[in-house]
């Protein structure tokens, strides 16, 4: 049996970090988040795309995003996420401390022949 | 939006989410449709995609919610559900632990009021009490509890007063018993004749009045009285108006001063008034009789006051040596003079309550863990519908939690219930009567806290073992076959823990109750019973004079033989049994004279005509004193055995003078009598010097009677008899013989009745526990039985089986529990009397009786294991 946490991604906080790097570039509905990320991972990352709301609401808890209601490319009543700075702040520390862990990773799957 | 909004906005926020979640399908449905899908497989495949619509929005949820406070609310309200459907079990173990939980309550409280809580005095900490130190060969050979706090004389006391340097203040405390009157009936009140500074190093203000001040306090200073609370409410109502009343004490007026408040007074020395001191400088009497309290200067530690006082007391011996050589002097901490010889007994208790909670705690975890096992599939299938494991063992130790909570809230009611009967058994641990004691604030916390931790305790075990349950097997076997090798393990240690525990309470028991017994069946020398004792003092202004003091006694006594129903009468300076001694040096006149502080040191007691009738010791040789032994003549000596012996080997004694360095200085000796138990029951007899109270008139204490009917129904006759002679005589405790035998005995009775007590609740708990183990085993071995007995097994083998299971579960509990008490007994040696902490006698006992109660309580599983009926335990799935 999986647990729920296996579910969510690679490691925990992963997608969160996805979700703001998406943010980072506009203003987005959690569908056009999900379809986002999933293009730019070339499908590679399968994520379940409810797991997307549960990040949301963390992300909103620690105030790295904001919401309004607002209408989709379809006319549907949607909630739109923004970025605001102490998310972009986030961002940038996660992506520095994310490249210096898959730095470290390489490194050690890969090492240099002798 | 801030945490607290979302939290009392759910509502709302749910709706925003379930309306957000539909979009968001139908979002991606329009999309799928666009690719060319049906509608209806669109929102199928939208929905599957999505996942779990309940449990996102649950975890969305989470995240805003005080989340540990929720799930806990949530996981007990499922505790108490899945409880509530088991009561017999619920009820079993809230008993268990109501029990376990209030004993300590209750033991508690009397720890924290008699050892934790401050002396109710400001800078209690400096206030210590200094004793004089005997030299090394008196201690040793001391029948007294404490023969390295001996009273001070008042010679010492001023030298000290003037050469110590480590004290702000030093007071002297005498205790005295006097008469009052003047007010209602004569009666004798225990008083304390104090220094002025006496109220200074307490620190206490009077709630009347004054205290008496340094002019007062000299010799032949000004007559005046202080109350004790409880005095001015008896004997003046609580008048406020009583300060420069006159009252009579020791037949002298004395003006009333002041009044202290309430609960003002020395726990270990009770007193209801005091009047000044008034020590004489230069007094000459080497009498050692006062209690010396002091208070440290601040930053002076204890030892460096024990070193000053010493140096002191040493140079005395050195001036003084026929007095004082070789004696020291120390401080004892107040707070330790009144705790020191209690502490034993209440950590002793106090242990033994802990490990009576510990084995409910143990039964309690093996309820758990059957339960648990009965629960496996239940537990199962919460997990394979996505409860996290961490989540199973939550819910676990909530139920745990509501147990002993549940536990907890009678446990405090039994708690009261057990002071009640502690509050009136304190007097008998050597402690002072308290107020009725109740637990408080602090305590009740501890209780709390201690339910807590019990309910890990016993939870702990059962939520990790069955957390791990995985759910395919679980849900794949039928319920019956699966007992967990790990769970009958942990199962199998719990009872044998507890097995262990109530062995070294039975056994420390066991050692008391023996010890007790020793006591009581001692030979005392002297026949306890239908003797009356009646305490009692002069009133020295009317009896100053020897003569007349002899003359008193001696009227008294004649009065009361004439009685019909007194076959003998007598008195004493101090009653058997009392506790007290005293003790002096002599030297054989018809031997060259030791050297100064070499001289041998006898016990003293001082007696009138018939004493050894009264008492029924018999005389071995030479005659008792009689009329004929006047203050005008040659005092007489009788000497007991063990003195004959010791100072007279291969000789008569009869006929020999002794020089003696107290009282009458020198005697010829008359008589010898057979030896007698004179201290308390515990102390063997030693050789003591006799002496007659008609040519040792100062030295009384009280009177005693031999009755042919029972001595309690003479006793209104024989205060009569006094009051006929003088009637302002104040009497009090009038009891017989067998009382005062009681009360020496009180404490160790009621020592060794309490230690039973819990000893036999664990061996109880303990015995509910092997029960439960072996009678679920047996339950969940039905099947394999039925099998068995189907092949032709004996029944007999069947219960030989069982109880053999029951003996394999308990064997290692008794070899831990032998191994533990080995080294536990030893801290009761100072409590045992005549017995040795490891007697094997009460060891082997306790091990044969854990041993059968065993049997007994694997007999009622082995006997179901004999009647499974074959064909039903078959069919049974």
């Amino acid at each position: 049996m999986l647990n729920n946490d296996d579910k969510r991604s690679l490691f925990p906080g992963a997608l969160e970090m996805m979700v703001l790097e998406t943010l980072r570039r506009g203003a987005l509905h959690g569908y056009a988040i999900a379809r986002h990320i999933q293009q730019r991972s070339d499908d590679l990352l399968q994520i379940e795309e409810g797991t997307l709301y549960p990040a949301l609401q963390r992300l909103l808890r620690e105030g790295w995003v904001e919401a309004e209601w607002g209408l989709s490319d379809r006319n549907r009543k949607v909630r739109i996420y923004r970025i605001t700075a102490a998310g972009r702040k986030q961002l940038q520390r996660e992506l520095s401390s994310f490249d210096r862990m898959l730095a470290g990773i390489a490194r050690v799957m890969r090492p240099q022949a002798s | 939006m801030n945490r607290v909004g979302r939290f009392f906005r759910r509502g709302p926020l749910d709706s925003e989410l379930a309306a957000e979640i539909a979009a968001h399908i139908e979002e991606m449905a329009d999309d799928l449709i666009e690719s060319g899908m049906s509608r209806e497989e669109a929102l199928q495949s939208a929905r599957a995609h999505f996942g779990n619509r309940t449990a996102l929005l649950e975890q969305s949820r989470e995240v805003w919610s005080f989340m540990p406070l929720e799930t806990l609310l949530r996981d007990l309200r499922i505790g108490v559900r899945s409880l509530r459907r088991t009561p017999l079990f619920t009820a079993v173990a809230i008993a268990t632990l109501a029990l376990g939980i209030g004993a300590n309550t209750a033991i508690f409280t009397v720890i924290d009021k008699v050892l934790l809580r401050p002396l109710p005095f400001p800078e209690s900490d400096r206030i210590v009490m200094l004793w004089e130190k005997p030299p090394k060969e008196h201690l040793t050979a001391s029948p007294l509890k404490n023969p390295d706090q001996n009273t001070v004389s008042p010679a010492n006391f001023m030298e000290w007063k003037s050469n110590t340097h480590a004290f702000t203040d030093m007071a002297a405390i005498l205790g005295y018993s006097m008469g009052v009157s003047g007010v209602g009936a004569p009666r004798a009140v225990n008083g304390q004749r104090v220094s002025a500074a006496f109220f200074r190093i307490l620190g206490v203000a009077p709630l009347l009045g004054r205290t008496f001040d340094q002019s007062e306090d000299v010799p032949n200073g000004a007559d005046v009285v202080v109350l004790g609370y409880d005095l001015w409410q008896t004997q003046f109502g609580g008048d406020r108006a009583v300060v420069g009343r006159t009252i009579s004490l020791l037949d002298q007026p004395f003006r009333i001063i002041g009044v202290m408040p309430r609960q003002f007074d020395l726990p270990f020395a009770h007193a209801e008034l005091w009047v000044p001191v008034q020590i004489v400088a230069g007094d000459t009497d080497n009498g050692r009789y006062l209690s010396v309290m002091a208070k440290l200067k601040p930053g002076v530690s204890l030892r460096s006051a024990s070193a000053d006082v010493d140096d002191v007391e040493r140079q005395i011996g050195r001036e003084r040596p026929r007095f004082a050589r070789d004696w020291g002097a120390w401080a004892n901490p107040l707070y330790r003079q009144t705790t020191g010889e209690v502490s034993t007994a209440l950590l002793l208790l106090f242990g033994a309550v802990t490990f009576v909670l510990l084995i409910a705690a143990g039964n309690v975890a093996n309820l758990l863990l059957m339960r648990g096992a009965q629960r496996r599939r239940e537990i199962a299938v919460r997990a394979a519908l996505g409860a996290s494991r961490s989540r199973i063992a939550a819910q676990l130790l909530a139920e745990s939690l509501i147990l002993s909570l549940a536990g907890g809230i009678p446990g405090i009611a039994v708690a009261f219930y057990g002071l009640n009967a502690i509050s009136a058994s304190l007097p008998a641990l050597g402690l002072p009567a308290m107020e009725r004691l109740y637990p408080n604030a602090q305590v009740l916390l501890f209780s709390a806290g201690l339910s807590l931790v019990t309910a890990l305790l016993f939870g702990l075990a059962p939520a990790l073992a069955f957390s791990r349950v995985e759910p395919d097997d679980a849900l794949k076997q039928s319920g019956v076959r699966i007992t967990g090798r790990a769970g009958r393990r942990i199962r199998g240690a719990l009872v044998a823990v507890e097995v262990a525990l109530s062995l070294v309470l039975l056994t420390g028991a066991g050692l008391l109750a023996r010890s007790f017994l020793n006591q009581i069946t001692v030979v005392r020398g002297y026949r306890a019973d239908h003797i009356l004792t009646v305490p009692m003092f002069f009133a020295p202004t009317r009896y100053h004079d020897n003569e007349r003091r002899a003359r008193y006694v001696g009227e008294m006594l004649e009065r009361i033989r004439a009685l019909p129903g007194v076959e003998a009468a007598s008195s004493a300076d101090m009653l058997p049994m009392t506790g007290m001694v005293s003790g002096s040096g002599f030297r054989r006149l018809d031997r060259p004279e030791p050297p100064p502080g070499a001289a041998p040191t006898a016990d003293f007691l001082v007696v009138s005509p018939q004493y050894f009738k009264t008492m029924g010791i018999p005389m071995i040789s030479g005659r008792e004193f009689d009329e004929g032994d006047t203050i005008s003549k040659e005092p007489s000596i009788i000497v007991n055995q063990t003195f004959a012996r010791k100072y007279f080997p291969g000789e008569n004694p009869l006929g020999h003078a002794l020089g003696l360095d107290w009282s009458v200085r020198h005697g010829v000796i008359v008589g010898v009598s057979a030896d007698a138990r004179q201290t308390d029951l515990k102390v063997d007899p030693r050789p003591v010097i006799i002496l007659a109270q008609s040519q040792s008139p100062r030295y009384f204490g009280a009177l005693v009677a031999r009755t042919a009917a029972r001595p309690e129904t003479m006793a209104n006759a024989v205060v009569r008899a006094v009051h006929e002679v003088d009637p302002d005589q104040a009497v009090s405790d009038v009891e017989s013989m067998e009382q005062v035998e009681g009360e020496s005995v009180a404490r160790p009775r009621l020592e060794s009745v309490l230690l039973s007590v819990f000893a036999g609740i664990a061996l109880l708990l303990a015995m509910i526990g092997l029960y439960g183990v072996l009678a679920y085993s047996v339950a969940q071995r039905t099947r394999e039985i039925g099998i068995r007995m189907a092949l032709g097994a004996d029944a007999r083998q069947l219960v030989k089986d069982v109880a053999g299971d029951g003996l394999r579960l308990m064997l290692p509990g008794i070899v831990a529990g032998v191994a533990v008490s080995l080294g536990v007994t030893r801290l009761l040696r100072s409590l045992l009397y005549d017995i040795g902490p490891t007697d094997p006698l009460t060891f082997a006992a306790v091990c044969t009786l854990l041993l059968l109660v065993g049997l007994a309580a694997s007999w009622m599983p082995a006997r179901r294991a004999s009647r499974v009926d074959p064909v039903r335990s078959l069919r049974w799935e």
